[in-house]
């Protein structure tokens, strides 16, 4: 929860500093994608260093990686679904 | 295609090294890196012309973005059940973490069992693999169904791929879809184990 906070935190102050026009240097040197890696990096260390989830991988990631699988084709298909559906009610019509 | 083959290396690299030298990068410092992050991204989007009333008039597309996201993501751990030795509400709990699997595995292992916890931590690992890598793909074909399977992480993990591969309003939505979702991870797998 704290930690949810100090994210919201750091987004509106980057928001409000945006929107006053500041820090516009940042876009040029396109950081985003840097901490991005350095971000991806660190969660590898913490999966990686857990031996229980290691061992685990393959014995229960099959099982593990169908509930992905159909999760994220799930959440596609039915907002695509709905979007197309729906399309004024999801605000998808006004683009 | 190179940027995904980039970031799973990365992410392999990181594997690599946590297993074999120990070293890991500890939390605080990721909340960091992660606060970086979306102080980086709230500056993106803060500089495109009149970001807040454009808030406003994107709620409505907050709030049906997020509640497609956890409609086809529960129906479809729903049909995934049958497949699995998992009971549907092992299996929908499992899957409320929303690519947020930290939290998912350590919050069902503590309320359910360990092993769904760490079926939960692998399954919302995945999540956000198969994301990172179909969403460039998926985003040619519609760009919020591309940001649903996201799920949680479009707040984070997945927030700079979605800006690279959605428009700065999308963005904006994948954002507020990430915050909703993170406020309900714990509150649904709470609901769900009660």
């Amino acid at each position: 929860m704290i930690m949810l906070l100090l994210i919201l935190a750091a987004f509106a102050t980057g928001l409000f500093l945006g929107l006053k026009k500041r820090l516009r240097f940042l876009a040029k040197i396109k950081i985003i994608p840097i901490v991005t890696l350095v971000l991806l990096f660190s969660m590898g260390t913490e999966i990686g260093q857990s031996q229980e989830i290691m061992d685990h991988l393959g014995t229960i990631g099959w099982n593990a990686f169908l509930i992905a699988a159909f999760t994220v084709a799930g959440s596609f298909l039915v907002t695509l679904f709905f979007l197309k559906i729906f399309p004024s009610k999801t605000g998808e019509s006004d683009d | 295609m190179i940027d995904i083959l980039i970031m799973i290396g990365a992410l392999a690299i990181g594997i690599g090294v946590g297993n074999l030298s120990g070293f890991v990068v500890p939390p605080q410092v990721i909340t960091v890196i992660l606060m970086i992050l979306v102080f980086l991204v709230g500056v993106d989007i803060g500089r495109e012309e009149n970001i807040l009333s454009k808030i406003k008039i994107n709620m409505n597309r907050i709030l049906s973005q997020t509640l497609l996201t956890i409609g086809g993501t529960f129906l479809f751990a729903l049909v995934a059940s049958f497949f699995l030795p998992f009971s549907i509400k092992e299996t929908i709990g499992a899957s409320a973490g929303f690519g947020w699997y930290s939290l998912s595995g350590i919050m069902i292992s503590q309320l359910y069992s360990p092993l769904l916890g760490t079926v939960s931590f692998l399954s919302n690992v995945f999540r956000e693999l198969l994301s990172i890598l179909f969403l460039p793909f998926l985003a040619k074909i519609n760009q919020r169904a591309a940001i649903s399977t996201a799920g949680a992480t479009a707040m984070d993990v997945l927030l700079g791929l979605i800006s690279k591969s959605t428009s700065r309003k999308n963005t904006l939505i994948a954002f507020g879809q990430g915050v909703i979702l993170s406020l309900l991870v714990p509150l649904l797998i709470s609901f769900i184990f009660m």
